[in-house]
């Protein structure tokens, strides 16, 4: 056998063969629709238990700050907590840090809050988008009224029964990040010195570690990272959604990256040797 | 007084003011505090449309600098502006709307389909240069390796126990050296706060002048 050629062409396969069966490695599990089992992680089953210890009536702020190219690993991971919240009968008071996250976030509402039959303003609210996440934090801490007179629907918060007499981060019982970039950091810096409920965040899988250190140091309380953590969540709640789907296909995709990294690395050391043998 | 030394002053007493409301629990260092946080949120928004200007001007250069099917992109980009700015003020932006209708199934599928080219060159990147080339190199592959593998559920099928040490990896020299990276950041804000307040540090026309 012509070993240095055989391994030239390993070294030098076309990168759309590569394409092909990394789109394979994806469409063929989501198609199968098969879903994953998958072992909770302590800073998930955390973030869960923070949730389940509140009590009905309780309000969580929750903020979510992510753009669409997020929203595959984001938006399992809010409708499952949705789910949870909604069915514990505990309220909601909705924010966006990110101006591409407001179209994002309500539909999600909407749609778990109409499976509930939760209503706007008595059960959920949505304050919108506000640019400057420092001083968005800084503000509602205090002053959540002269930030945000008035919802994206119109209606004055002073109005609406759950917004009614709200006067700062005193009134919730946690506060729920959910983003993709620096926000998440924000509320730690700027809400943690200001807000003595727990901080849980919900991040994509990027930037998830990054925040190990928050939790190490119980600045937040509990993380949600990446789809593996949606997945994770979901299992908690106990729904069979996109999550579990996604991260099998997500699964059989990691297992096609390691064979790649191995036989890259094989035809590598092939030719290393084959170099060192012909002299 | 010349327009610099107007643009230093204003910074050194607001940056003080920001700062010193911290240690007077006053509530007249608290209205303060919410005057300049106000005017933050304001100045954003202000930044905002400095952005939209500085995209549009950069755009129509490149109207101008391209020719054949290359002034497609910018042209597009006149035409996403426009449709989204329009239907935005003109109509409701509701769910449904058609404003709403661009975002989720324009805006939304590009911005997805962008984001998720990149497995795509990282699979092929991967193949190609994360290779055993020095020790270094190998400390990254196996790391890569063992994240890749631990952290998805059918790692531990191919290999029993392998999250045990993707949790290690996670919860010890990560949060090892992201701590250190936080403090890092945290000191290097601190030092270009105080040069911005004390009027070392400036707008880039200082430096030029």
């Amino acid at each position: 056998m012509d070993y240095p050629a055989l391994v030239a062409s390993i070294s030098g396969i076309d990168r759309r063969v590569i394409y092909l069966v990394i789109a394979l490695s994806i469409m063929v599990p989501l198609l199968l629709a098969s879903y994953a089992r998958v072992e909770p992680e302590i800073e998930t089953v955390s973030f869960y238990e923070r949730i389940q210890d509140l009590s009905e009536g309780d309000i969580i702020l929750l903020s979510v700050d992510y753009m669409p190219g997020s929203a595959s690993e984001l938006e399992p991971m809010i409708t499952a907590f949705l789910k949870q919240v909604f069915s514990k009968h505990i309220k909601i008071v909705a924010l966006s840090l990110n101006a591409q996250g407001t179209g994002l976030l309500e539909s999600s509402i909407e749609n778990v809050a109409a499976e509930y039959g939760k209503n706007y303003g008595d059960d959920w609210v949505f304050l919108g988008y506000r640019p400057s996440s420092p001083a968005v934090i800084i503000s509602l801490s205090g002053s959540p009224h002269s930030l945000f007179p008035e919802d994206p629907r119109g209606n004055e918060l002073s109005d609406l029964p759950l917004t009614t007499d709200l006067n700062g981060f005193e009134d919730f019982n946690a506060i729920v990040a959910i983003a993709s970039g620096a926000s998440a950091q924000d509320w730690v810096i700027y809400g943690y010195e200001r807000y003595t409920g727990p901080i849980l965040v919900g991040l994509s899988g990027g930037i998830g570690p990054a925040f190990q250190s928050f939790y190490d140091t119980h600045h937040v309380k509990g993380i949600i990272a990446g789809l593996q953590g949606a997945a994770e969540y979901e299992q908690l709640v106990g729904i069979r959604g996109e999550a579990l789907r996604a991260v099998f296909a997500q699964s059989v995709a990691h297992l096609v990256f390691v064979g790649l990294i191995v036989v890259g690395n094989l035809s590598f050391l092939a030719a290393l040797w084959i170099e060192r043998a012909m002299g | 007084m010349n327009r610099d030394n107007r643009l230093r002053i204003m910074v050194l007493i607001l940056g003080l003011l920001a700062i010193l409301q911290f240690f007077i629990p006053h509530n007249t260092g608290r209205w303060i505090n919410r005057f300049l946080l106000d005017w933050l949120v304001i100045l954003e928004f202000f930044a905002l449309i400095a952005g939209i200007v500085a995209l549009v001007r950069g755009q129509l250069i490149s109207l101008r600098k391209t020719q054949g099917n290359a002034r497609i992109y910018p042209g597009l980009f006149f035409v996403g502006l426009a449709i989204m700015i329009v239907t935005g003020l003109v109509g409701p932006i509701a769910e449904g709307s058609l404003f709403d209708t661009c975002f989720r199934w324009f805006l939304q599928p590009l911005q997805s389909t962008l984001f998720s080219l990149l497995a795509f060159y990282m699979a092929y990147a991967a193949f190609r240069s994360f290779r055993l080339k020095s020790a270094p190199a190998t400390i990254l592959l196996l790391s890569a390796v063992i994240m890749l593998m631990g952290r998805m559920p059918l790692g531990e099928r191919v290999i029993p126990n392998i999250s045990l040490f993707a949790n290690w990896i996670v919860r010890v020299p990560n949060v090892g050296s992201t701590r250190g990276l936080w403090i890092g950041i945290g000191l290097a804000g601190i030092a270009t706060a105080m040069r911005v307040i004390i009027g070392i540090e400036g707008p880039a026309s200082w430096r030029r002048r």
